[in-house]
C-alpha cells in the first residue's frame, strides 16, 4: 500500500508545523491534530494510509489511541513518533502494536520522509 | 528410636523384642514344666493310685487346664508381641522383623488391627509425627521470613504461600500470584518450557512488580525460581520473593527524572535539528557552500547534544538496572547506513576524513539497533574530537571466529599509558581532554555496557601522539541464535563480561 494520506497527532505546534510543511513538499496529504481524542475522531473518519501518533497528548494518551486504532476495521499504518522515554516494557507493548516506533529528535524531517516512502 | 531401661542402658528394639518373645515361650514351657513336676510329685508323694476314675475325669481335667493356660498366655501376650513387632519394625534401626499380618481376621474382630493401624496413622501425620514439634517450629519460621517463599505444584497451582507472599485468592478459592511478570518473559512461560526440557533449573527476575494495588501500594521484588522436576504431583518450583521496593523506588525516581529531562531537552533538539533539515531541503537551490557549511555545522552540533542527552537516559538505565537489548538478526552494513550519514557530516564539518570499509560477506550479527547506533556515534565522535585537524578516521569491520569486530582508528594524540585503565570509567576524562575537548565522560562507560550486553567486548590500542584504534565486537547471528530463541530475542545468557546487570536478565561464565 504506497502511503498518500497522513493524518499527524502531535500537540507540539513547532515539531507538527514541521512535519507538515515538509510531508507536503513530498507531495502528501497531510492533517494535523492536536490532541488526543480529536485525533481518534479524525482518523475514525477513515481515508487515511499513515498515522503518526506522539504519546504524550491532552485529553488521550498515545496508548490509548493505539488500542482504538488497532480495532479499526480499515486499520491505517501506524508510526509512534515519540521523544518520551518510556519503560522497556510499554515501549515494547506499543512497538509491538504499530507498524515503527521512533525517537523524534533521531529523525530528521527527511529521514522520517524516507522511512515512510518504503511502508 | 530406642528406649530406656533402668541404669539407662540403652538396648535395641529388635533386641527387646527378640527378648520379648523368648520370655513369653520360656514363661509358657516353665508353667508346663512346673505343672508337671507338681503332679508327678503328688503321685510319688500320695502314693497316688491311678485309678479308672483319675484317668477318666482328673486327667482330661489336668490337659483341659494346660490348654487353658496355655491359650489364656499367648491371647494375653499376643497384642503385645505384635505391638512390639510393629514398633520395632518402625524404628529407624535396621531389623529384619516382619510386620505383621494386621488384615488377619482374629486381628480385625479383637480389634488389634484397629491398634496397629492408629500407630500407622499417626506416625504418617504430620500431626502425629514425632517430629510434630520441628514440623511446628519450620511452618513458624517459614511464616516469619521476611521475603516471600512460595511453593508451586507440577498443575501449576500455588500449593505453598507464606505471609510474605504476594499472593490473594480469586473467586474460585484460588491462590493466585500478584506479581506483573514481563509479558514475554512470565513465570508461566518459563515454567512451561523448562518442564518439557529439563530437570532442574534456578533463574531470576530482577524488578518485578506487584500487579495490584494502588502506586503507593506497590511492590517491587527480585524473584528466585528452583525448578526441580517431580513425578508424584507435589511441588516442583520453590518462588523466594525478596521485597526491593525502595531499591528499586530510589532508582526509579532518578530514571524518571532523566526521561523527563530527556523528553523536555529532545523537544528543542528536535525542533533544531528538524528545522535544520527543513532550511538545508528549501534552501538547496540557493545556499551557497560557505552557508551550507554552516548549516551542517549547527546539524552536527544539534545531533552531539542529542547524542548527550541518550548517554545520559542509557547511563541512568543502566545503573538501575533498566537497560534492556531487543536483539535482531541484522548485517553490519545495514547498521551503519542509519548513521552513515550523521557521521560524515559530522566528520565533514570538523575537517576530518572519514574512510569506511565494510566487507560485503559478513554474516549477519546479534544486534539491538539503537544501542549499537549509540556506539557507533559515541566511537567515531571521540576518534573526531581527539584526531587532528585534517586528519583521517577509519573504521573498518572483519570477522573473527564467532564475532564481527568493528575497529575505529584515528591519528590523533593517542590515550597516556597512565589514564587507560580508567577510560571506561563513568564521568573519566583525562586532565589533558577536560581542557582541550568538551565531552561528558559517559560515552565510553555506557559503549562498554552495551557492547557487553551484547556479549561483545570493548578495548583499544594507543600510542601516545600517534593515534588510537578503539574496537569492540558483536557475536555473529548463528552463533547465538539458539539462546534468542529461548529468551524472546532478549539477551537473556549472552553476556560474557558485563560488570552489571541488565534487568531481567542473568549471566554465564565467559
Amino acid at each position: 500500500m504506497t502511503v498518500k494520506k497522513i493524518l499527524i497527532i502531535e500537540d507540539d505546534r513547532f515539531i507538527g508545523e514541521m512535519y507538515v510543511r515538509s510531508l507536503r513538499r513530498v507531495p502528501y496529504e497531510v492533517d494535523w491534530v492536536v490532541s488526543g481524542t480529536e485525533g481518534l475522531e479524525t482518523a475514525s473518519r477513515g481515508g487515511y494510509n499513515l498515522v503518526l501518533l506522539d504519546i504524550m497528548l491532552p485529553e488521550m494518551q498515545g496508548q490509548d489511541i493505539l488500542r482504538a486504532l488497532n480495532l479499526m476495521k480499515d486499520r491505517p499504518k501506524i508510526i509512534v513518533l515519540t521523544n518520551y522515554e518510556q519503560d522497556d516494557e510499554s515501549r515494547l507493548a506499543m512497538e509491538q502494536q504499530a507498524d515503527g516506533y521512533l525517537i523524534k529528535a533521531d529523525i530528521t524531517p527527511r529521514k522520517l520522509i524516507d522511512i515512510i516512502s518504503r511502508m | 528410636m530406642a528406649m530406656r531401661f533402668r541404669k539407662h542402658r540403652t538396648i535395641r528394639l529388635a533386641d527387646y523384642y527378640s527378648h520379648h518373645v523368648s520370655r513369653v515361650y520360656a514363661a509358657l514351657i516353665g508353667l508346663l514344666v512346673l505343672t508337671g513336676t507338681t503332679i508327678t510329685a503328688v503321685i510319688i508323694a500320695g502314693d497316688f493310685v491311678i485309678d479308672q476314675a483319675f484317668v477318666m475325669i482328673g486327667l482330661p481335667l489336668l490337659l483341659m487346664m494346660i490348654l487353658t493356660i496355655i491359650i489364656t498366655l499367648r491371647i494375653a501376650l499376643e497384642p503385645l508381641e505384635v505391638l512390639t513387632r510393629v514398633i520395632t519394625r518402625l524404628s529407624d534401626q535396621s531389623n529384619d522383623i516382619t510386620a505383621p499380618a494386621i488384615n488377619n481376621e482374629r486381628y480385625v474382630q479383637s480389634g488389634l488391627k484397629d491398634m496397629v493401624q492408629t500407630i500407622y496413622d499417626r506416625l504418617n501425620s504430620p500431626a502425629g509425627n514425632d517430629d510434630t514439634v520441628d514440623q511446628k517450629s519450620i511452618q513458624h519460621l517459614l511464616q516469619l521470613l521476611p521475603c516471600g517463599l512460595i511453593g508451586i505444584d507440577q498443575d501449576q497451582e500455588i500449593a505453598f504461600a507464606n505471609n510474605s507472599a504476594p499472593v490473594a485468592t480469586d473467586i474460585n478459592e484460588k491462590r493466585v500470584l500478584q506479581l506483573a511478570f514481563p509479558i514475554n518473559d512470565t513465570l508461566n512461560s518459563w515454567l512451561t518450557e523448562v518442564r518439557g526440557r529439563t530437570i532442574t533449573e534456578t533463574r531470576s527476575w530482577l524488578a518485578v512488580p506487584t500487579s495490584q494495588g494502588s502506586d503507593a501500594e506497590k511492590r517491587i521484588y527480585d524473584v528466585i525460581a528452583k525448578f526441580q522436576r517431580a513425578t508424584d504431583g507435589s511441588i516442583d518450583t520453590i518462588l523466594l520473593l525478596i521485597d526491593k521496593t525502595n531499591v528499586y523506588q530510589d532508582g526509579q525516581e532518578t530514571v524518571d527524572f532523566i526521561s523527563i529531562a530527556a523528553h523536555e531537552l529532545r523537544g528543542p533538539i528536535t525542533v533544531i535539528r528538524g528545522y535544520l533539515d527543513v532550511l538545508t531541503d528549501e534552501l538547496s537551490d540557493t545556499l551557497d557552500d560557505d552557508h551550507r557549511d554552516l548549516l551542517n555545522r549547527l546539524d552536527t552540533s544539534a545531533s552531539r547534544l542529542n547524542g548527550y542527552v541518550s548517554n545520559i537516559l542509557n547511563v541512568a538505565k543502566y545503573d538501575q538496572k533498566h537497560l534492556k537489548l531487543h536483539l535482531e538478526k541484522d548485517t553490519f552494513e545495514n547498521l551503519y547506513g542509519i548513521v552513515a550519514n550523521d557521521l560524515a557530516l559530522r566528520a565533514s564539518t570538523q575537517n576530518r576524513r572519514l574512510t569506511v570499509t565494510i566487507p560485503p560477506d559478513l554474516p549477519a550479527i546479534a544486534v539491538d539497533q539503537n544501542s549499537i547506533s549509540e556506539v557507533l556515534l559515541n566511537l567515531v565522535d571521540n576518534a573526531i574530537k581527539y584526531s587532528r585537524d585534517n586528519g583521517e578516521v577509519q573504521l573498518s569491520v572483519s570477522l573473527e571466529a564467532d564475532f564481527v569486530k568493528c575497529s575505529i582508528k584515528d591519528n590523533g594524540i593517542g590515550v597516556p599509558s597512565g589514564v587507560a585503565q580508567n577510560l571506561f570509567q563513568k564521568f573519566y576524562r583525562s586532565h589533558r581532554s577536560r581542557s582541550s575537548v568538551t565531552g561528558t565522560g559517559l560515552g565510553l562507560y555506557i559503549s562498554r555496557a552495551i557492547v557487553e550486553s551484547h556479549g561483545g567486548q570493548i578495548g583499544f590500542t594507543s600510542t601516545e601522539g600517534q593515534g588510537s584504534t578503539f574496537y569492540f565486537t558483536i557475536p555473529t547471528y548463528s552463533s547465538v541464535a539458539q539462546k534468542l530463541s529461548r529468551n524472546d530475542g532478549t539477551n537473556s545468557n549472552i553476556i560474557k563480561t558485563s560488570s552489571g546487570w541488565i534487568r531481567n536478565h542473568s549471566r554465564i561464565g565467559g
